[in-house]
């Protein structure tokens, strides 16, 4: 039995997706590899049934960085971030891995499937949410769309629908009126059980657009948990987009992502001293009022709407 | 429009703002905390610190109309001098606003502690470092889109060289 440590330090998300990669390499070889990580997200992998702890001096561990430089054709190749490190492994170790699931593949315990949501502990009483997330982490501020905009959402829903905002403490998460405000209040675990309870998902792309899908749902829900991802045109949505999500993008809409994405960084410099504040790190078609074109174009009416197609059957089959 | 968004960068108070703990008229019971704890100086030169001080005084401002609004309805005849307050306070939250609007590209906002209807404090995130740049050594990939379809014949001058790991750039 071959012994791996395969190793990734990138973001959540990025980590969500090699989730999905382990638990194809164990349905394509059953029985045929011992598998430990090491990444920046431990949480992510708590329950995970393919994971062995493996010691790094073991002689026989094949310790491996995890890369997906299949991202390097996602513009133009027919394949999905899920794909990525599939491929990476199927290069590198030999293998024929495929995709089994549409879906990163993140695990709950059953006593954390048995305990009732934050929401429900805050309100004391079972309430359909949506979570939102309105911002993220000031390395890649074009993937922001408007705080107002945002705002604007939360308000046609008022009274009818609960967004529960969320956002890590220390990134850029200006606050919403009229939501149970979570931010800076729950750890990765925690965000995870409140995805787990959670109806749908808003959000720019994010990690949050990654547990949407990832993150099973309750018994006796049939349905997908919905998602509305306000992505503009950084990157491609057939690289990006889950089964029943709404990934808006703009794509072949404006000469910046006329073919594919840009996958610019920034919409202007912050000034910090990164390097993502290079000229060709930012965007170069920015709205006066300060946002990428392709997030100006994408109106809250238009976010609204998919919203009420998930939230109200009645009206989805009336727009049929 | 977007060589005109870059002229002004890095965003900051403009040339004329007045901070207005050095106005004669200043009323410090009505200044918030900045963080919860005082206020950078006045001639700092910080450009984060200086974004705080915008906003502070933005909030500063309000918080000084609220207490005119109320002592203008203590008085006998309050309906002309209050609804002149009003008029104020509302100019005074569109200026609050406009100033959130033109910081929102690069994220900087004050997050306001009440206390009754008085901004008590505004809390603020100071940016950290983007955290790819901890773990950049790592790369080994080139993945700038387009990048191997230049002929050779094309790459001249200086060497500058921008390397990507999965779209995320290396310093």
């Amino acid at each position: 039995m071959l012994k791996l440590i395969l190793e990734n330090w990138l973001s959540p998300g990025d980590i969500v997706m090699l989730t999905a990669a382990i638990r194809d390499l164990h349905r394509a070889y059953p029985g045929k590899f011992l598998t430990d990580v090491r990444t920046s997200c431990p949480a992510l992998w708590e329950h995970n049934p393919h994971l062995a702890a493996l010691n790094s001096d073991d002689p026989e561990v094949r310790a491996m960085t995890c890369h997906y430089p299949l991202i390097h054709r996602c513009n133009d190749a027919p394949y999905h971030f899920i794909h990525g490190f599939i491929e990476y492994l199927n290069d590198e170790l030999g293998l024929r891995i495929r995709p089994t699931a549409f879906k990163g593949d993140i695990h709950l315990s059953a006593e954390e499937k048995a305990r009732i949501s934050q929401v429900e502990e805050v309100l004391r009483k079972p309430v359909p949410y949506w979570i939102i997330s309105a911002g993220g982490k000031y390395d890649y501020t074009i993937k922001w769309w408007h705080r107002r905009r945002w705002q604007e959402v939360v308000d046609h829903f008022r009274g009818r629908l609960l967004f529960v905002q969320v956002g890590e403490k220390g990134h850029y998460h200006p606050p919403l009126k009229g939501v149970l405000d979570l931010r800076g209040k729950t750890t990765l675990r925690e965000l995870i059980r409140l995805v787990y309870h959670a109806d749908g998902i808003l959000c720019p792309v994010t990690l949050l657009m990654h547990l949407a899908a990832a993150v099973p749902t309750p018994p006796g829900r049939q349905r997908l948990r919905g998602c509305v991802v306000v992505a503009g045109g950084r990157e491609p949505a057939h690289w990006e987009q889950y089964p029943g999500h709404h990934f808006l993008h703009t794509i072949g809409q404006l000469d910046c992502c006329a073919t594919g994405g840009c996958w610019k960084a920034r919409t202007v410099p912050l000034g910090d001293g990164s390097p993502l504040d290079a000229p060709e790190s930012l965007c170069r078609n920015v709205s006066v009022a300060g946002l990428p074109r392709c997030m100006e174009i994408i109106k809250a009416d238009t976010v609204c709407e998919l919203i009420e197609y998930f939230t109200s059957e009645t009206s989805f089959h009336q727009k049929l | 429009m977007n060589a005109d968004m870059r002229a002004a960068l890095p965003l900051e108070p403009p040339a004329d703002f007045a901070d207005p703990r050095l106005q004669p008229s200043f009323q410090p019971e009505h200044w918030p905390l900045c963080n919860n704890g005082p206020a950078p100086k006045p001639d700092t030169s910080d450009v984060h610190e200086r974004r705080c001080l915008e906003f502070l005084a933005a909030f500063y401002r309000i918080n000084l109309l609220n207490e005119r609004l109320l002592s203008a309805r203590k008085d006998t005849s309050p309906s002309a001098a209050a609804e002149s307050v009003l008029a104020q306070i509302d100019a005074a939250m569109v200026a609050l606003e406009k100033l959130e609007d033109r910081y929102a590209p690069i994220g900087f906002f004050g997050e306001p502690i009440m206390e009754g209807i008085r901004y008590r404090s505004i809390d603020f995130v100071r940016p950290e470092l983007p955290r790819i740049l901890s773990t950049a050594s790592n790369s080994s990939h080139v993945a700038i889109p387009g990048l191997a379809d230049i002929p050779p014949s094309e790459l001249r001058g200086p060497a500058k060289i921008t390397r990507w790991r999965h779209a995320k750039i290396d310093p």
